[in-house]
C-alpha cells in the first residue's frame, strides 16, 4: 500500500469522445467516510488489519471491532494498537454480540464483515436501513477435486497443508475431496504419509499443530466426525481442544458434515463416479469460496474452472490464490460479496467519482443540444457520442 | 392487456412454463421463472460470446425497429418530446450497446496479474464469472433507457436477465412487455410485470444479482430484500443536487446549461440540478439571464412549446404544486392540472426548513437558496445527505476545484451539468443515500461479473512448495520472506 499509494490515488484520466475533447475527464478516489471493519477469531490479527489497510489508505476514519471469542487477540488489538494509531481518526471497539448490534444501529459510510454467512445477512440487512455498502467474506465448503490422473503425493502434501493449517480453521481451507472410490484407495495413504511427514507419529505432540479455538466449536467438530468412518486420526483431546488431522470416508451426504462448513481439521472424502458426477455434485450447492483441483491433466482442471462458479479457484494447489496482492480475494453467493487484498482493499474502501471538468466558454458547441429542437440538430447529436464500429477507420 | 385470476398481466411470459404447485404458484408466483432461468444459466446458455453479442444484437435492432413506438410511448407517459426521447432512450442506449459489442471480446478475457516470485512459474489470472440470474428493476422517468442500459451490462457479462419496467410509466411497460420478448431468447430472458405487491413477491425469490433504479426509501427495502439471499446489489438512487454558481463566472452560459439540465424531461432527472447555492448579489444578476435562457429555449409560452415536457402523472403533479410554496416565484409558477403542465419555474427566498429543500425536487422548479461564500456553501452541502451529482460554475478553476476536493457526491461536473453521464469511459453511481455500485460501459460489465481469481500452479515442482510445510524451522520462515515478501520501497536495499 505505502509502496502505490501515491499511484492509486491519483485522479485516472479517462478516454473521451468528441465531445468532451477539451475538457478534463477523470475519475476521482474519494473515501467514504467513516468505515466499521468487523474481524473474526480464526486469523485475528490479519483479517482485521489487512482490511484496515486499505480503509486507511483510501483516505478513511476507521472503526475496528476484533472478535471477542479470540479474546487474548482481541485485548492485545484494543490495548496496543491505539498507542499506534491517531486516535482522533481511528479507534479499536470491544464487544459481544448484544454490543455489535448497538453497534450497527449507528450510520456507517462502509461495513467491511467477514464471518459466517448467517451474520453476514444480519450485517447486511442493519447495513440497508442506512443503504451502507458492505464487503461481505464469508465461507461455505470449498470442494476438492482430485482426478484419477494426477501425481497423488504432491496433491496429498498441498491439501494436507491446506486443511490442517490453523487446525483446520481457515475459510479458504479444502473442506472435502472428491474423487473415484479407487483413487480413494490410492489417497489415503498418502495422506497418511503426508500427515506424518509434517506432524510427525504423533501430532499432538508436534510444535507444529494447531488447535479449537474454544470448548463449543471443539464439541461442534467432534460430533461432526460421526458423519463417516474415520480412515486416518481420529483421535481427540477435551482438556487441550485437540482433535488430530482426521480423514473420513463412506461420508453420508446428508450428514451434518456435509450441510455446515466444517471448519476443523477433519476431512471427508466424497466418492463419485467421473469429473461429471462432481461438476454437479458441486453445482448443486452454495458457491464456495474457494474451489480446488488437482489433475495432471489441463483439461480437466479448465473443465471445473469453466462449469463450476466460486469466490476464487486453485489448481493443483490449496490456498495460494490468496497470497498473491495483485489476484482479488471475495466470495460469491453464499460465500460472500465483494473483494480485496493489493490495490482491491484500496477500491474497496474508496467511492469512484464521475468527475468532467468542462470550459466555462464555447457555448456554440452546446447549442446543438438545446430547445428549440429539430431534425438538423438531432443529425448532428448522431456523430459525436456515437462510437463507431472498428471496421469504420 | 387482460389479467389473470392472481392479477398478473397475460403478458407476463412464463407463469405458463412454471412446474411449480398451485400452493407454491400461489405464495411464489415466480418461482417457476426463476428456476427456469436459472437452470438455462447453470446448463451454459449465456456463456459463448456469440450468444451473448446475438443478443445485445438483437437489444439494437428493438431500438432500431421500435424508434417510433419508443418515442410515442414515452410521449404517452411524459409527453416526452421527440427529441429527448431519441437522445436518452434511443440514442444513449445505442451507443451502449455497440461500445459493449465492439468491446465484450476483450472485456470477457482471463485478465492475467503481476506474478511474485513463488507463482513465476504458474498462470495466474482473474477470470470473468458470470453472477446467474440478474433482476433489474427500473423506473419511470427514462423508461427504456434505465432498464436496457443496465440489461446490456448484464447480457454482456453472460448472466440471465429478468426486468422489471415501472407500472408507473404505464404505456413504455407494455411496449417492453409485449415487444422486448420477441427479441430475446425467452430461455434466458424475461419481462415482469408486477406492481409494488407483486414486486415484493418477486424480491422474495433468491436472484444473483439485482439492480435497482429508484428512489432511497425503495432502495433500503431493495437491499434488505436482497440481504435474505445474501445478493449483491447496485442501487441507483437519487438525491438533492446542489448546483453551485460563483461570483466569478460566466453567467449566461451557466444559466444555458443549468436551464437545459433543470428543465430537461420536465425537471424528471436523478441527476438534474436540484437547487442553485450563490450569493444574494450573484442570485440578482441570475435571474435576469435564466429567464433569458428558458426563453430562449422554450419560447414565451413554454405551455405551446413542443420541446417541453409534463409531469408523469397527477400524483407527482400535486406533490410538486405544493413544493412552490416553500419560496417566492420569480420565474415561472403558472401550472395546468388538465394537462400537468408545470412551467420552468425559479423561487427565491427559499426557506430551508420547507419541503422543497427537504426532498429531491424531481421536477420543473428551481430553487435559488443564498449563501455568504463559498465556504458556507461548502457546509451547506456538506452538512447534508450525499448527492448523485454535484455541479459547479465559475470561471475560477481554484474554485471548481475547492468544491471538487472538499465534498463528496457520486459524480461532479464543472461549468454544466448532467454531461458528466453521457461519457461511457466515467462511471455513474451514487454514494451513501444517493447508492452504491455503478455501470455504463466496461463498468456495467464488470458490475455484472464476479471477479474470480485463478491460480493454475504445476502438479509437479514440489520441492519449492517444502519450504511452506511442517515441521517449521527458522531457516524456512527466512525463505518465505524471502520469497513472499513485499519490501518498502526506497528503503538502502542492496539490489
Amino acid at each position: 500500500a505505502i509502496n502505490n499509494l501515491s499511484a492509486w490515488m491519483k485522479d485516472e484520466h479517462v478516454e473521451k469522445n468528441l465531445v468532451v475533447q477539451l475538457d478534463s475527464a477523470f475519475v476521482r478516489k474519494d473515501p467514504y467516510g467513516v468505515a466499521l471493519i468487523i474481524g473474526p477469531w480464526n486469523y485475528p490479527i490479519h483479517l482485521l488489519l489487512v482490511p484496515m489497510i486499505g480503509a486507511i489508505a483510501a483516505g478513511n476514519c476507521v472503526i475496528i471491532k476484533p472478535s471477542e471469542i479470540s479474546k487474548y487477540s482481541e485485548a492485545l488489538i484494543a490495548e496496543m494498537l491505539p498507542n499506534y494509531l491517531d486516535k482522533d481518526c481511528f479507534a479499536v471497539v470491544t464487544a459481544g454480540v448484544e454490543e455489535t448490534t448497538k453497534l450497527l444501529e449507528n450510520k456507517f459510510d462502509y461495513i467491511f464483515f467477514t464471518g459466517n454467512p448467517r451474520v453476514g445477512k444480519i450485517i447486511m440487512k442493519a447495513a440497508a436501513t442506512h443503504l451502507t455498502p458492505v464487503t461481505l467474506e464469508l465461507g461455505g465448503k470449498n470442494p476438492c477435486y482430485v482426478a484419477d490422473q494426477c501425481d497423488l503425493q504432491n496433491a496429498a502434501n498441498r491439501i494436507v497443508w491446506g486443511r490442517f493449517f490453523n487446525a483446520g480453521q481457515s475459510c479458504i481451507a479444502p473442506d472435502y475431496v472428491l474423487c473415484t472410490l479407487e483413487t480413494q484407495e490410492k489417497l489415503l495413504p498418502v495422506l497418511r504419509r503426508a500427515i506424518n511427514d509434517f506432524y510427525g507419529a504423533e501430532p499432538k505432540e508436534s510444535p507444529d499443530y494447531g488447535r479449537i479455538i474454544n470448548d463449543k466449536q471443539f464439541e461442534r467438530l467432534r460430533a461432526l466426525m460421526n458423519g463417516g468412518r474415520v480412515a486416518i486420526g481420529g483421535q481427540t483431546d477435551a482438556k487441550e481442544r485437540y482433535i488430530a488431522p482426521t480423514v473420513l470416508v463412506d461420508v453420508s451426504t446428508s450428514a451434518p458434515i456435509m450441510q455446515e462448513e466444517i471448519f476443523g481439521p477433519i476431512l471427508p472424502i466424497v466418492t463419485v463416479a467421473n469429473l461429471e458426477e462432481a461438476i454437479d455434485f458441486i453445482n448443486a450447492r452454495e458457491r464456495p469460496l474457494s474451489l480446488y483441483a488437482f489433475s495432471c491433466d489441463n483439461k480437466v482442471i479448465h473443465q471445473l474452472l469453466d462449469r463450476t462458479s466460486s469466490g476464487g479457484f486453485c489448481g493443483n494447489d490449496t490456498l495460494m490464490h490468496v497470497a498473491l496482492v495483485s489476484l482479488p480475494f471475495g466470495g460469491i453467493g453464499n460465500s460472500g460479496m465483494g473483494k480485496y487484498h493489493g490495490k482491491f482493499s484500496f477500491d474497496t474502501f474508496s467511492h469512484h467519482r464521475a468527475s468532467l471538468l468542462r470550459n466555462a466558454g464555447l457555448e456554440a458547441i452546446n447549442r446543438v443540444r438545446y430547445p428549440p429542437y429539430s431534425d438538423q440538430k438531432m443529425a448532428l447529436q448522431h456523430t459525436p457520442t456515437h462510437r463507431l464500429p472498428d471496421c469504420i477507420g | 392487456m387482460s389479467r389473470n385470476d392472481e392479477g398478473q398481466e397475460e403478458a407476463f411470459v412464463s407463469s405458463k412454463a412454471g412446474k411449480s404447485d398451485d400452493k407454491a404458484t400461489s405464495t411464489n408466483p415466480y418461482a417457476g421463472l426463476v428456476n427456469r432461468l436459472r437452470a438455462s444459466w447453470l446448463a451454459g446458455k449465456t456463456r459463448p460470446i456469440e450468444y451473448r453479442i446475438s443478443q445485445l444484437e438483437a437489444l439494437g435492432r428493438f431500438l432500431d425497429e421500435k424508434k417510433q413506438s419508443i418515442l410515442d410511448v414515452l410521449a404517452a407517459d411524459l409527453s416526452k418530446p421527440p427529441f429527448e426521447g431519441e437522445f436518452s432512450d434511443i440514442l444513449l442506449v445505442r451507443n451502449e450497446v455497440n461500445y459493449a459489442i465492439n468491446n465484450l471480446s476483450a472485456w470477457m478475457k482471463d485478465e492475467h496479474v503481476e506474478k511474485n516470485l513463488v507463482v513465476q512459474l504458474d498462470s495466474a489470472f482473474v477470470r470473468k464469472d458470470p453472477y446467474g440470474v440478474a433482476l433489474i428493476i427500473g423506473p419511470w422517468n427514462y423508461p427504456i433507457h434505465l432498464l436496457l442500459v443496465p440489461m446490456i451490462g448484464a447480457i454482456a457479462a453472460g448472466n440471465c436477465v429478468i426486468i422489471k419496467p415501472s407500472e408507473i410509466s404505464k404505456y413504455s411497460e407494455a411496449l417492453i412487455a409485449e415487444m422486448l420478448p420477441n427479441y430475446l431468447d425467452k430461455d434466458c430472458f424475461a419481462v415482469v410485470t408486477a406492481g409494488v405487491e407483486e414486486t415484493t413477491k418477486l424480491l422474495e425469490n433468491k436472484f444473483d444479482y439485482i439492480f435497482f433504479t429508484g428512489n432511497p426509501r425503495v432502495g433500503k427495502i431493495i437491499m434488505k430484500a436482497a440481504a435474505t439471499h445474501l445478493t449483491p446489489v447496485t442501487l441507483e438512487l437519487g438525491g438533492k443536487n446542489p448546483c453551485y454558481v460563483a461570483d466569478q463566472c460566466d453567467l449566461q452560459n451557466a444559466a444555458n446549461r443549468i436551464v437545459w439540465g433543470r428543465f430537461f424531461n420536465a425537471g424528471q432527472s436523478c441527476i438534474a440540478p436540484d437547487y442553485v447555492l450563490c450569493t444574494l448579489e450573484t442570485q440578482e444578476k441570475l435571474l435576469p439571464v435564466l429567464r433569458r435562457a428558458i426563453n430562449d429555449f422554450y419560447g414565451a409560452e413554454p405551455k405551446e412549446s413542443p420541446d417541453y415536457g409534463r409531469i408523469i402523472n397527477d400524483k407527482q403533479f400535486e406533490r410538486l404544486r405544493a413544493l412552490m410554496n416553500g419560496g417566492r416565484v420569480a420565474i415561472g409558477g403558472q401550472t395546468d392540472a388538465k394537462e400537468r403542465y408545470i412551467a420552468p419555474t425559479v423561487l427565491v427566498d427559499v426557506s430551508t426548513s420547507a419541503p422543497i429543500m427537504q426532498e429531491e425536487i424531481f421536477g420543473p422548479i428551481l430553487p435559488i437558496v443564498t449563501v455568504a461564500n463559498l465556504e458556507e456553501a461548502i457546509d451547506f452541502i456538506n452538512a447534508r445527505e450525499r448527492p448523485l451529482s454535484l455541479y459547479a460554475f465559475s470561471c475560477d478553476n481554484k474554485v471548481i476545484h475547492q468544491l471538487l476536493d472538499r465534498t463528496s457526491s457520486g459524480g461532479f461536473c464543472g461549468n454544466d451539468t448532467l454531461m458528466h453521464v453521457a461519457l461511457v469511459s466515467l462511471p455513474f453511481g451514487g454514494i451513501g443515500n444517493s447508492g452504491m455500485g455503478k455501470y455504463h460501459g466496461k463498468f456495467s460489465f464488470d458490475t455484472f461479473s464476479h471477479h474470480r481469481a485463478s491460480l493454475l500452479r504445476n502438479a509437479g515442482l514440489e520441492a519449492i512448495n517444502r519450504v511452506r510445510y511442517p515441521p517449521y524451522s527458522d531457516q524456512k520462515m527466512a525463505l518465505l520472506i524471502a520469497a513472499f515478501g513485499v519490501k518498502r520501497r526506497g528503503g538502502c536495499t542492496l539490489l
